[in-house]
């Protein structure tokens, strides 16, 4: 079949023609393809973004770190140039300021930190919705407010909500719409920022909420810290006073103790009372000053008093150092015991007490001008036998002794001699051979007719002992 | 003393904090190339726009020895062996040290609105240096001219044309158009020492080094072949005698009329340098991208301004296996290997529009370079704005595909 030249060319024509269109066909699905493909990523970039989001919220969120992250996540994968949070500020509270900020150079950086955007209309009224700003928008303040300030063309601006209250605002775009690569920002995109802001929302308020958390830890550490001072402080004064009582309570009992005998007073402090009890193997001493009446008219009652005091004082030394129980003071009288507190009496004890009274006398006689001399003699008086010992009486405890020995030990002294140490038949039977006695005979002794009585001196020690 | 062998490392970093990007990435590279910071002669670095690129610079000089040599600049997107990423904080460095090759560095600067200017400098400074054997040379040069503030693309036909006066024999060569991200943000390059902007620069290798390139094609005919009837510098004004843009929307749907503007970064013009009737052969055609639109001229402007009146193209579909990226990898390392080289490292120059997120993909290319390669020797790559390979034994400046060159030395046993 012969073709002609005119039907080759119109042939042809057709299968170019055809050509073209198959190929235009193609060439505008794989462009469709590719922009639904890359809406789609674009969509799926922003569920990477949530799903990562998602992960950090088991575990205690840093605001700062937070939304560095936030803010690197969306500049990357959702292909954004510059993305930033403005903060509420707390002295205009209807400005905001740049708290966050990632893409900007560094110059660009120090001149919007300064910035502040008030995010309010013409009318006054607070923004409170998501808005969206491409190239095609329809003028608006606020949007160039935020273009100019935040030298940002193209972008999406979120608010995100601390317990119902516009906090901060997200804010993300891009320095330009550049086709295809990067298309004008749309609702999609928008979409996917208040899903962010969303999460920014919870991602504030676990941050708020472990900085509470951490407030209160802290607070709790402080209050412990101050609690375990003051506890050091108490204790260290407790620890103080403790020892200023424990000196009180031992002055106290050595007060005591010197006033009463040591079961005695356990039993007055255990009780509130103690009871006397005899005892049966008791021996009293009595010491006296011969001439006394005359002395106290010598000298001043001061001094006397100071005298008295000075050899008391040596008589309590000695009574103690021979383990007696000073009984009392009875003017110039001095009246101690052994054997009346529960423990045996021990007569030698007492004798070599009165000895060495008598003794410390003497040789502080030496001591006095000659015309005093004669008033520093005592007379010492030792008698044993059962007595009753105790405290009697609701107030002013003083231990005491009483029976009839203590009266005949009184006799003793009475019946003594100056510088002497004058004992009954009773304390010479118990201590006869520890002493060496010159026996008296019987005396007469007022009351109680007449008895045997014996002057008492340290065994001499001869050179062939 | 016999060789043992260059030593080469790549580092890939992602941190938003560009000085800290910089030391990742070199210590990682420094790292793996086994090197002590002072025996590194010399450093490729790249990262995105989004870095600062003096804090990225210091990042990177704080791990390398201080006669290191730079050379580098902004790309869109980076890989290494098991990581790769694009449009982000991107970041790669590769170190190179024990080498048994001469590096020479050239630079012509001020390449805006001065391509062959640039291109002559250029070409001059490398025939000064009477090179007695052909070189490896890899070219780059800033794709972004804002001087007026309005983005206009750097020529590469004019610059190469320039290069081609001056230079007698040309090296063997690949490169690339480089670009910070798809907004066409003003670019930052890297050379020796300094930090420089609105350059175009050169490496050049001598010694026991070689190159040995594939390209990656993408694009096949689609449409029936169309004659340029009328251009004005890189702008196709008349097709078949019929105002370009109309010719296009006519093929592509009448919808476009309303958003012309939508033509761009997506319609693909196919140049075949072979027999126009026979089979389809990706190495003989050139692709050019339309980058933008002149509703007023009804003109479309092209990626490259060597589209002349009598030309025939076609409509470029964009549509490439990725099956066929690895059968081409594989091809290459295998007749490297036979020739008993050992490849030092690999470079992917990558065209940033053929990243799945740009594309209609959905796989990304790159994967299949990295899957073949399978560490068998270190990979650095970039995404780019047009990749620069010999077609027909002239050098083109590419749109739409990937070069992958692997550098290999021999190596005496």
């Amino acid at each position: 079949m012969n073709v002609s030249e005119e039907e080759l060319k119109r042939q042809l024509a057709y299968y170019k023609k055809l050509s073209d269109e198959v190929a235009g066909q193609n060439i505008r699905s794989d462009s469709t393809i590719s922009l639904l493909k890359r809406k789609l990523t674009q969509k799926e970039n922003g569920f990477t973004i949530l799903s990562a989001l998602h992960d950090v919220f088991g575990q205690q969120i840093h605001e700062k770190e937070f939304f560095t992250n936030v803010l690197e996540l969306i500049n990357i994968t959702l292909k954004m140039d510059k993305t930033i949070v403005l903060w509420r500020s707390q002295d205009q509270p209807m400005e905001f300021y740049p708290k966050f900020l990632l893409g900007y150079q560094k110059p660009e950086e120090k001149d919007i930190s300064s910035q502040r955007i008030n995010f309010s209309q013409a009318s006054d009224q607070e923004l409170i919705r998501a808005f969206l700003c491409h190239q095609k928008s329809e003028p608006n303040p606020i949007h160039e407010l935020i273009r100019e300030s935040l030298l940002l063309p193209n972008f999406i601006a979120v608010p995100i909500r601390v317990q119902r209250n516009i906090e901060s605002w997200l804010i993300s775009g891009r320095d330009q719409e550049a086709w295809p690569f990067y298309p004008p920002l749309d609702e999609g995109d928008m979409d996917t920022l208040i899903a962010i802001g969303g999460f920014l929302e919870a991602g504030l308020a676990n941050a708020r909420l472990y900085a509470s958390l951490e407030r209160a830890n802290q607070e709790l550490e402080a209050y412990n810290h101050e609690l375990e001072l003051r506890v050091a402080e108490r204790t260290k004064d407790l620890r103080i006073r403790n020892q200023e009582l424990s000196i009180e309570k031992k002055r106290s009992e050595d007060l005591l103790l010197n006033i009463l005998p040591k079961d005695t007073a356990d039993e007055l402090k255990k009780n509130g009372f103690a009871k006397a009890k005899l005892q049966e193997n008791a021996t009293i001493m009595f010491t006296d000053f011969v001439n006394f009446t005359k002395f106290s008219s010598a000298i001043s009652s001061e001094e006397l008093v100071a005298e008295l005091d000075h050899c008391f004082r040596n008589f309590d030394t000695i009574t103690t150092k021979y383990g007696l129980e000073k009984i009392k003071t009875i003017g110039d009288a001095h009246m101690s015991a052994s054997g009346v507190t529960g423990e045996g009496g021990n007569p030698a004890n007492v004798i070599r007490a009165g000895l060495e009274m008598r003794d410390f006398i003497e040789e502080y006689r030496k001591q006095k001008p000659e015309h005093l001399r004669e008033y520093f003699r005592i007379r010492v008086g030792i008698n044993s036998g059962p007595v009753v010992a105790g405290v009697v009486g609701l107030k002013k405890f003083s231990f005491d002794i009483w029976g009839d020995p203590v009266n005949t030990a009184s006799r003793m002294e009475s019946s003594s001699i100056a510088g002497k140490v004058n004992v009954s038949h009773t304390t010479y039977l118990a201590c006869k051979d520890e002493f060496d006695f010159e026996p008296r005979g019987e005396v007469s002794a007022k009351n109680k007719g007449d008895i045997l009585m014996y002057f008492v001196e340290n065994k001499k020690i001869l050179p062939f002992d | 003393m016999s060789h043992q062998g260059s030593s080469f490392g790549v580092g890939f970093s992602e941190s938003s904090n560009s000085l800290k990007a910089g030391m990742l990435a070199a210590g990682i590279a420094l790292s793996k190339a086994g090197l002590p910071k002072e025996k590194v002669q010399l450093c490729f670095l790249f990262c995105t726009s989004r870095h600062d690129p003096k804090d990225f610079f210091e990042g990177v000089k704080s791990h390398v020895g201080k006669d290191t040599l730079f050379f580098g600049g902004y790309a869109n997107g980076t890989c290494s062996n098991d990581q790769f990423g694009y449009d982000g904080y991107q970041t790669v460095v590769g170190v190179w040290g024990n080498a048994e090759v001469s590096f020479d560095l050239f630079i012509q600067e001020g390449i805006a609105f001065q391509e062959y200017e640039t291109g002559r400098g250029l070409g001059e400074q490398i025939q000064a240096k009477k090179y007695q054997s052909q070189p490896q040379m890899l070219l780059l040069f800033d794709a972004v001219n804002r001087l007026e503030g309005k983005f206009r693309m750097n020529y590469g036909t004019p610059f190469i044309k320039g290069m081609n006066e001056t230079l007698k024999n040309w090296p063997k060569v690949i490169g690339a158009r480089m670009l910070g991200d798809m907004r066409f943000k003003p670019t930052y390059q890297w050379f020796e020492k300094k930090m420089t902007q609105n350059a175009a620069m050169a490496l050049l290798m001598t010694g026991n080094i070689q190159m040995d390139y594939q390209i990656m094609h993408g694009c096949q005919p689609v449409s029936a072949y169309h004659t340029v009837t009328s251009v004005k510098g890189a702008s196709i004004l008349e097709l078949d005698h019929q105002p370009a843009l109309d010719v296009v929307i006519d093929i592509l749907g009448e919808d476009l009329k309303e958003n012309p503007q939508e033509v761009k970064f997506f319609v693909t013009l196919g140049k075949n340098t072979g027999d126009k009737w026979a089979e389809y052969n990706p190495g003989n055609y050139i692709n050019r991208m339309c980058v933008g639109v002149d509703t007023a001229s009804r003109g479309l402007y092209m990626a490259e301004m060597d589209l002349e009146p009598g030309m025939e193209i076609q409509l470029m579909r964009r549509s490439f296996e990725m099956e066929y990226v690895g059968r081409r990898t594989r091809k290459l390392i295998d007749q490297v290997n036979a020739s008993g080289r050992k490849i030092i490292f690999a470079l992917y120059i990558n065209c940033s529009g053929r990243a799945a997120a740009y594309s209609n993909q959905t796989d990304e290319d790159i994967r299949h370079i990295q899957a073949e390669i399978n560490h068998e020797f270190p990979l650095l790559g970039i995404y780019e704005a047009g990749e620069l390979a010999p077609i027909a034994g002239v050098l083109q400046v590419l749109d739409w595909t990937g070069v992958l060159c692997l550098f290999s030395e021999l190596v005496k046993k």
